[in-house]
């Protein structure tokens, strides 16, 4: 299975950071629909030490989340 | 936590209930009418189209003695427990306010500060009380939240709702057996969701008015959504566990009103269709710890509640608290 890519997903919420390092800003309403699509995608749970400010930050702090939690992600 | 199998202390559960909401609405749209994009957005998170209003010159008491009122056999009453987190004053508690104004002299009235868990905390010690010599025990939850939202973030401010619920607990005849209860909670997320001051810790100053110290905080609302789900989900699957039933086992299951979409992920959690839940979230919004009893007098006097129906009262809330009941709905009308 192709890695899947990040950017895809946060844009499917409105997201698009200028690079992997930039704030992302998201509303309450962007994570939690951000984090359905990524337990859809990955079909994964998260919980609520998952969903904490300082993994939703930056594209390359969710990133390395999801590799913790065992997903492909690029 | 702590269960409790009333199915084995004796017969015990609510005799009677009822309910009050304020007349007036508010819509999201309403709320925020200066940024349409804002409410629409709300509506879509929480699923809160509009919600009920307190009349400016009402508190909460107001609402609890309306909503107790309307309930027969008042007068046997021998204890009154009202489950609130938005009481009429910081001291004393709103209890006494309600039985003085419901005519029932020298009974003990005492308030219990719960959050969205408080009925079913209400619950469990009304029932108690029954099995312990008590002939009734009037439990009452109210919440007139929206008094502490002023210079609240739009997130918070557009979930809550005014009214209260109200239940007459006794041994029988019981228009729903009282099976078992779970309570609990988990004080290490007491911050998520706060008042910060006006108590002894953060006494109200110019400060703190200044600094809106004084309203209702959630400053981490994503973290405070899962924790929420997952309060809903551990406490039901405590007690499940222990009377050896599974939530498919339910023909009803009436839950806290937090927000449609916590709703939605406990059931899926719970592999239950929404469809079992008892939902009046969308117009009522969050009531806090009056909700799941709202909810619960609405199902039963429409009907869906029938004899014979078992249902799973599921709530949590800001403490973290939780607490769950397993009723049975008898043949008395």
């Amino acid at each position: 299975m192709s890695k899947i890519c990040l950017r895809d997903l946060l844009a499917a919420v409105s997201c698009f950071p200028s690079n992997a390092d930039a704030e992302l800003s998201l509303s309450s309403l962007q994570v939690v629909s951000l984090v359905e699509r990524i337990e859809e995608t990955f079909d994964i749970r998260l919980t609520s030490r998952d969903v904490t400010r300082k993994s939703f930050r930056t594209e390359s702090s969710l990133a390395d989340l999801l590799r913790m939690k065992g997903c492909d992600v690029a | 936590m702590r269960i409790t199998r009333f199915d084995t202390l004796g017969e015990v559960g609510i005799v009677s209930t009822s309910h009050f909401l304020p007349e007036r609405r508010m819509a999201t749209r309403d709320l925020f009418a200066e940024d349409a994009a804002l409410a629409d957005e709300l509506d879509r998170l929480t699923g809160i189209r509009e919600r009920p209003v307190a009349d400016p010159a009402h508190a909460t008491s107001d609402l609890a003695i309306h909503a107790a009122r309307p309930l027969p056999d008042l007068e046997r009453v021998s204890s009154l427990i009202l489950a609130t987190m938005s009481p009429d004053y910081v001291s004393p508690a709103t209890a006494p306010l309600v039985q003085h104004a419901l005519g029932l002299p020298g009974i003990p009235a005492s308030d219990i500060v719960a959050a969205c868990a408080g009925y079913v905390y209400a619950l469990d010690a009304a029932a108690r009380a029954a099995l312990t010599g008590d002939d009734r025990v009037l439990v009452i939850a109210a919440e007139l939240r929206s008094r502490i939202l002023a210079g609240a973030a739009p997130g918070v401010r557009c979930l809550f709702g005014d009214g209260a619920s109200a239940a007459v607990v006794g041994r029988s005849p019981c228009v729903l057996r009282l099976l078992a209860t779970a309570t609990g909670a988990d004080g290490a997320g007491h911050s998520a969701v706060r008042i910060e001051a006006g108590g002894t810790r953060v006494p109200t100053s110019h400060r703190t008015i200044d600094d809106n110290l004084h309203t209702l905080r959630m400053e981490d609302g994503p973290m405070v959504f899962f924790k929420a789900v997952e309060g809903f989900v551990e406490i039901a699957e405590a007690l499940l566990q222990k009377v050896g039933m599974c939530a498919r086992d339910f023909d009803w299951i009436v839950p806290h009103q937090a927000n449609l979409r916590i709703l939605e992920r406990v059931a899926r959690a719970l592999r239950v269709p929404i469809e079992r839940f008892v939902v009046t979230v969308e117009t009522t919004g969050n009531v806090g710890g009056a909700s799941v009893g709202i909810a619960l007098d609405r199902a039963l006097k429409d009907g869906r509640i029938r004899p014979g129906n078992r249902v799973l009262l599921l709530t949590a809330g800001a403490g973290f608290t939780a607490g769950a009941a397993i009723l049975e709905r008898t043949d008395v009308a």
